[in-house]
């Protein structure tokens, strides 16, 4: 008799931007370093350990059972796809914000550096509005690093979700390695 | 002796080099059209064979070392070799029926540039051939891989032209393979201009192994826009490749919605630590499943 069933996904960087591509790597190294940590838990596993436990590998299209829970997950990727699409565009919005607002700083920076030219009292100022630009970097590095653990406190309520519900996710550990491996060497 | 001039034609001027200079001229114009070949399997040929590109490829890359070594790498001799020359001969061999589509279409060109491009890999395996039997046609087989090279750039970017222009009397449509084939030219001689200097049959020792390194890039500062988007293809492959995250989810009696937070909460995470999101595919040919005694 056929019970659960284990479908498998790939996830791939949706933003094939040739510029785009390192941050993309680093990124994912980042998810895959958080994943091996989950997998230490009980949250999630190593695949492995089922490759030995679930015994049979069948084709979804002929068992009926196995099919539903198919067509149930692939329907949920479909959905958090179109959410991801959005995200993205949010992002990117995002992104151009920053941009700009940096960009603005700087340009105000650079008015007045011919001003400064002539008396040390507009050096000061410059002085003060490169720090500004440098405290407006630090505020959006620190946003970033909140976006990260709220990320991750959201990942971990899903999967609890996931679990209590019994469901679970794997992910094999080699893959994740070699995202990481990746991620550094795009780093570097 | 008089410099060769490029008007006097293929066959004229390679007579000038030595054995293994022709050898190391047919091997890079071989290098530089496979990718049209490798691309038309992709895309085509639904039997497509990695394993008998890669073998061509390998071939090839022997052909040069044997350039380079004069005759004394030991690839040469290995079993490695005749399989490799057997892929070729195979390949030349599926790749003779035209495709039944309409001429002028992207498969057309892109079948013609293919079935010159794999004349180009077999004219520098036979020059190989002539030297190792003492033959002097190695320069006629060289020559014959130059003029199939400017063939299959020709055809090649035809193919590239026929993907932005629909209409074949459209002018950019009629000068591409004549693009094509001049930037296909000026490589080849870049490379010829090179072999005559070091390697031609008036040094001192004709049976000189060629300097591949002399002969630097395969491509100058221009290249054909073919080959620009092999290369992008090849390096968004080589970046799926890299980064494909596997997941493996048993949804056991978990709702829709769960599932998709659990998908959703990834992609978050993957954008909150700079990417732009992930997309997921399933992997339609992978399911397991757990045998369940007694239900």
């Amino acid at each position: 008799m056929i019970g659960a069933a284990v479908c498998k996904f790939l996830a791939v960087p949706i933003s094939r931007i040739k510029g785009l591509r390192d941050a993309s790597m680093v990124a994912l190294a980042s998810v895959a370093q958080t994943l091996l940590e989950m997998c230490k838990s009980t949250l999630a596993e190593d695949v492995k350990k089922i490759k030995k436990e679930f015994v049979k590998r069948v084709k979804a299209r002929t068992q009926l059972e196995i099919a539903e829970a198919r067509k149930r997950v692939a329907e949920a990727a479909d959905a958090a796809n179109r959410v991801t699409v959005r995200s993205h565009e949010e992002e990117l919005r995002r992104l151009e914000r920053e941009r700009l607002q940096i960009e603005n700083a700087t340009k105000k920076v650079g008015l007045s550096q011919a001003e400064a030219q002539a008396s040390e009292a507009h050096s000061k100022a410059v002085a003060a509005k490169l720090k500004n630009i440098q405290s407006i970097k630090e505020m959006f590095e620190e946003a970033r690093q909140k976006r990260g653990e709220e990320a991750e406190s959201e990942l971990i309520e899903a999967l609890r979700q996931l679990n209590t519900e019994g469901g679970k996710i794997y992910f094999d550990s080699d893959n994740l390695k070699h995202l990481l491996k990746s991620g550094k060497e795009s780093k570097s | 002796m008089e410099n060769p001039k490029r008007s006097d034609g293929w066959e004229k001027n390679l007579k000038l080099l030595s054995g293994w200079a022709c050898v190391a001229f047919a091997a890079r114009c071989a290098q530089r059209v496979l990718p049209l070949y490798a691309d038309y399997e992709k895309t085509f040929n639904p039997r497509y064979s990695n394993t008998r590109i890669q073998q061509i490829q390998n071939a090839i890359a022997i052909t040069l070392e044997a350039a380079e070594t004069g005759g004394a790498s030991t690839s040469l001799k290995n079993e490695e070799f005749s399989s490799s020359i057997a892929a070729i001969i195979d390949a030349r061999n599926f790749i003779r029926p035209k495709p039944d589509t309409e001429s002028a279409s992207i498969q057309f060109y892109g079948h013609a540039a293919a079935h010159q491009a794999i004349q180009v890999a077999h004219a520098a395996v036979e020059a190989i051939k002539c030297v190792f039997s003492n033959s002097d046609k190695y320069s006629a087989h060289a020559a014959a891989a130059a003029t199939f090279s400017q063939s299959a750039s020709g055809a090649g970017e035809q193919a590239e032209n026929r993907r932005k222009v629909s209409n074949t009397a459209d002018k950019s449509f009629l000068t591409a393979a004549q693009i094509g084939d001049a930037l296909m030219r000026d490589a080849m001689w870049q490379d010829y201009e090179i072999l005559f200097r070091f390697f031609s049959k008036s040094q001192p020792d004709k049976n000189v192994r060629v300097e591949v390194a002399k002969l630097g890039m395969l491509w100058g500062k221009a290249m054909p826009h073919w080959l620009g988007r092999i290369q992008s293809i090849q390096e968004e492959d080589q970046f799926e490749s890299n980064s494909t995250l596997e997941v493996f989810l048993e949804p056991g009696s978990a709702s829709k919605e769960t599932i998709q937070r659990v998908f959703e909460a990834i992609s978050k995470l993957h954008i909150a630590s700079g990417g732009r999101g992930l997309e997921f595919r399933a992997d339609d040919e992978f399911v397991f499943a757990r045998e369940r005694v007694g239900a």
